[in-house]
Formats: structure tokens, C-alpha cells, sequence
């Protein structure tokens, strides 16, 4: 019977634990559209017309409470970088640009991130 | 005198309880498992069709010279609501065509139509040309393609980018996205 119950409880906590992970795979996905969507902004600026340094922290993607992406924020960040994609202080003609969307782990213990990266050139 | 043999009364009922009670919890996980499984399968299911009509639009606006629908610039002017269909100039072909994405039911699908007068058939024109007697052009469907399934809601706005929000709905299950999408040739 002990062995039988172990075995139940168990099985029953991997439910929970396979609906987390489902749910965490599909907010990522959803993450990184929201983070794509941030980078098209970017695609229509001039080398030159995007600013340098962190350009937003923790942002709310959505402010409508209402709205399924209320749970995202978003941290955006551009630097200068050299040729081997190390930060420099002076403008190498190298942009990267780092799109970061977090939330809040299904599971209520953590904050889940994706970070979307890409490099602009003069 | 012999002792008694076999069960009693009160035995029997004591197992067949226990028996019930056990029959009924492995009842229970079979219905939790199934259900949590069916769910699980529909999310994973919403998730990669959502991502992969996300691709296949993005390719086409890449590419695309022109869209002709006219989009409003936001999502929010009751006045001028997002569009929830999204015709463009295709931009991976040499002939002139076009690219509609337009939603039946729960389906999406991208239909590739071409423009021509009856006069010259094999000409294509523009979508909004006229003919000399003020005569719009006649349509020719190339392609009408099945993109994804489970479509509740799909609607486009922004001029470029292009945003896209996407929810699609399986049994419970509700999948909702969004993105913006730069036409480099725009």
C-alpha cells in the first residue's frame, strides 16, 4: 500500500510539472515575437539614428492589464562593439543591439528571459 | 473442533472498499493524464502554428514592394480598425502579382491572385487598373494554400513595420502573439 501510494503521488506531480513546462515553452515563443517585434523598429532607423546605450529597462510591452502580453517587459540596449564583437567605447562603425523580454516563470518562483541580439553596421 | 475457514463478512467488505477506493484514484489519474495530455498537445500545437505562419508572413513582407491594403498606423482608432485580411504586391515573383492572406472559419490561407483584361490574357496588370472603359481587371487565383488551422482572430496594422496579431483556439486552449514585421523594400 506505502509503495502503491508513493507511486500515486508521484504520478500526480508530474502533471503539474509537464503542464509548467508546456506553458513555459509557448511563452517563449510568444517572447520572442515580442522581442522581434521590437528589433523591426530598429531595422527602419539609419545606422546613425540609433542612439547608444540602455534606451529602456524593464518596460511593460503591453500596459492594458487586460491584454495577454501585460506579463512582458522588455530592456533594450545598443552598444558599440569592434570588429570581434567586444564592447568599445568609441564608434567602430559596429552597433549591437540587445532585446531582452522577461516574465514571470509559470511556476510563480522565478523570472523566465529571452534576449534577441543583432548587430548593426555603418 | 475444526477452526473456521475462509472470510468473513466484515473481510469482504473491508477488501471490496479498498478495492473500490483504489479503482477510483487510478481512475482519476487516467482522466487527469488524458486530459492534461490533450491539452498539452493542443498548446504545442497553437505554439508551432503560430510560429510558422509568423514565418511565412514575415518572408512575404520582406520582400513585398507594396501592400495594398491600406493599413491604419495603430491598433486602437475605432475609426480606422486594424484589417484582418493583408494583400501585397508578391515580391519573389518576376510576373506582378499578388499575395492575399485572408481567414475562413478557423483556416488561413494565402492565396496568390493575378490581374489581367479578357482582352490580353496573358498581360498582367495592376489590381486597381482600369481598362479604357473604366472596366476593372478580372482576377485569376493561382495558388489559394492552407497556412494554419485554429484561427480565431488574426489582424494586421502599421504601415511598415507591419504588425501582426495572432490568437488562435484549440478545444480550452487559447494562444495569442504579436510581432511587427519590417518590408525591406517598403
Amino acid at each position: 500500500m506505502t509503495v502503491l501510494a508513493i507511486g500515486i503521488l508521484g504520478l500526480l506531480r508530474a502533471f503539474p510539472q509537464a503542464t509548467t513546462a508546456e506553458r513555459t515553452l509557448e511563452l517563449e515563443a510568444v517572447a520572442n515575437h515580442l522581442a522581434q517585434e521590437k528589433m523591426e523598429s530598429f531595422q527602419s532607423l539609419a545606422y546613425e539614428d540609433i542612439a547608444v546605450g540602455m534606451l529602456e529597462s524593464g518596460v511593460r510591452v503591453d500596459t492594458d492589464t487586460a491584454s495577454p502580453f501585460f506579463i512582458f517587459t522588455r530592456t533594450t540596449s545598443v552598444s558599440y562593439v569592434d570588429q570581434n564583437l567586444a564592447e568599445s567605447p568609441a564608434d567602430l562603425n559596429l552597433k549591437r543591439i540587445t532585446i531582452t523580454i522577461s516574465w514571470p516563470h509559470p511556476a510563480g518562483t522565478d523570472t523566465s528571459t529571452a534576449t534577441l541580439v543583432t548587430i548593426r553596421s555603418k | 473442533m475444526k477452526p473456521p475457514r475462509g472470510f468473513t463478512l466484515f473481510e469482504i467488505l473491508i477488501a471490496m472498499a479498498i478495492s473500490v477506493t483504489l479503482l477510483g484514484v487510478l481512475f482519476s489519474i487516467y482522466t487527469l493524464s488524458a486530459k492534461s495530455l490533450s491539452a498539452g498537445q493542443a498548446r504545442a500545437e497553437l505554439t508551432q502554428t503560430s510560429r510558422s505562419i509568423m514565418e511565412r508572413i514575415t518572408r512575404d513582407i520582406r520582400e513585398t514592394k507594396n501592400v495594398v491594403s491600406g493599413l491604419p498606423p495603430g491598433a486602437l482608432d475605432p475609426l480606422n480598425p486594424p484589417l484582418e485580411e493583408l494583400m501585397l504586391e508578391d515580391g519573389h515573383s518576376e510576373t506582378l502579382q499578388y499575395i492575399r492572406y485572408y481567414r475562413d472559419g478557423g483556416d488561413l490561407y494565402r492565396q496568390i491572385r493575378q490581374y489581367y483584361f479578357p482582352e490580353e490574357p496573358q498581360i498582367m496588370v495592376p489590381h486597381n487598373a482600369e481598362d479604357e472603359f473604366g472596366n476593372e481587371p478580372e482576377i485569376s487565383i493561382i495558388e489559394n494554400h492552407l497556412v494554419g488551422q485554429y484561427i480565431s482572430e488574426i489582424i494586421f496594422y502599421g504601415q511598415n513595420p507591419v504588425s501582426l496579431k495572432l490568437t488562435l483556439e484549440k478545444e480550452t486552449i487559447i494562444h495569442e502573439t504579436r510581432t511587427a514585421l519590417y518590408g525591406r523594400n517598403l
